[in-house]
């Protein structure tokens, strides 16, 4: 395995519940997620060398992961897919932080791409400049959809 | 939604990540894969249009030259249609580097791949009436054909008006989306 592998290997795998939990909030079951996780993958490798120089790799792996999961064309999705090393499936299961979760990710699917993502990356504690960066909006459009987004998703769980 | 609900959203994501780390997720073969994969479907589809478009255009001078039934001139008209179709696509592909959903921002991506999906609609809508007058023109220079270019110009039509209806649906929709990227990007 030369360097650049081993690179990929070990971000891959220290960054793959940052990813699945970006996958599980695009896809409908644990089948779209493997696919997009795959689709992931396949675009870390092939910009692995520009994550070298990058001095917030969380922040570019978010980013390259929402780009994937916003951009697939759910019409191409591949069939032969490999599938997600795991002995749950958050989509399916009974335990209580599983079924949250799913509600969580029922609710935050209604909303449109760009505002799932917003919420996403805010939900895990990410700043507003951060956010705005990955996004590509000013800090005050992403401070302002935030308040709109955290009404609807109180209407949407009032109802 | 008041700040102790945001708190256990936030909590719910925490230990949902945390349960997700004891799990492997990305298997050595699922790394593997993704290590011998191709570039993605739209790169592949502008490789595969080039050498397409040059076998086609062969296949055409050798028509040409073994059965004298096509006018030099619509031969060079139909080559000259193809070259505009493989410059479009070439450069349509510049939208689509490889590189382009590592380096920008979510907007930006899908402003640019909703601008590639635009470009090469509106690029085949262009060609398409060409092809049209280029078939037509060939009729009107071989007479003695007649029953087969009504044919040949009765299915082409038809295919072209299912096709300018698909385009139309199809161009309306990304005409949205790009409005709904500007409306996303300046609303406040």
């Amino acid at each position: 395995m030369d360097r650049k592998e081993e690179f990929f290997n070990r971000v891959a795998r220290e960054y793959r519940s940052t990813i699945y939990t970006v996958c599980f909030m695009y896809a409908t079951d644990q089948d779209e997620a493997a696919d997009l996780m795959q689709e992931v993958l396949i675009e870390l490798w092939q910009s692995i060398d520009s994550l070298a120089e990058v001095r917030n790799p969380r922040s570019w792996i978010y980013r390259l992961a929402l780009n994937v999961c916003i951009s697939q064309d759910r019409r191409r999705r591949r069939h032969h897919t490999v599938p997600l090393t795991m002995d749950i499936d958050p989509y399916d299961e009974p335990d209580p932080n599983s079924q949250q979760m799913e509600l969580l990710r029922r609710r935050i699917s209604r909303l449109p791409m760009f505002d799932r993502a917003i919420v996403l990356l805010w939900l895990e504690n990410m700043s507003y400049d951060e956010i705005a960066t990955i996004v590509g909006i000013s800090v005050k459009n992403v401070s302002v959809r935030l308040v709109r987004i955290r009404e609807q998703l109180k209407q949407m769980s009032d109802n | 939604m008041e700040n102790n609900e945001l708190e256990t959203l936030r909590q719910q994501v925490a230990e949902f990540k945390s349960r997700l780390d004891k799990q492997e997720i990305v298997s050595d073969r699922m790394l593997r894969e993704a290590m011998l994969s191709r570039t993605k479907w739209m790169i592949d589809a502008n490789r595969f249009a080039l050498p397409l478009s040059l076998l086609v255009i062969g296949l055409m001078i050798y028509y040409y030259y073994s059965m004298h039934l096509m006018p030099l001139w619509i031969l060079i008209l139909f080559i000259v249609v193809f070259l505009i179709e493989i410059a479009s696509n070439l450069l349509n592909a510049q939208l689509i580097r490889p590189d382009i959903i590592a380096t920008h921002n979510l907007v930006k991506v899908r402003r640019e791949l909703t601008k590639f999906r635009r470009r090469e609609k509106l690029y085949l809508m262009i060609n398409l009436p060409l092809i049209a007058l280029t078939i037509i023109l060939w009729a009107w220079q071989r007479p003695d054909l007649f029953q087969a270019w009504v044919a040949i110009l009765i299915g082409f039509l038809i295919g072209t008006l299912i096709g300018f209806f698909i385009f139309w649906r199809e161009m309306r929709s990304i005409n949205e989306t790009l409005r709904q990227i500007d409306e996303y990007e300046n609303a406040l």
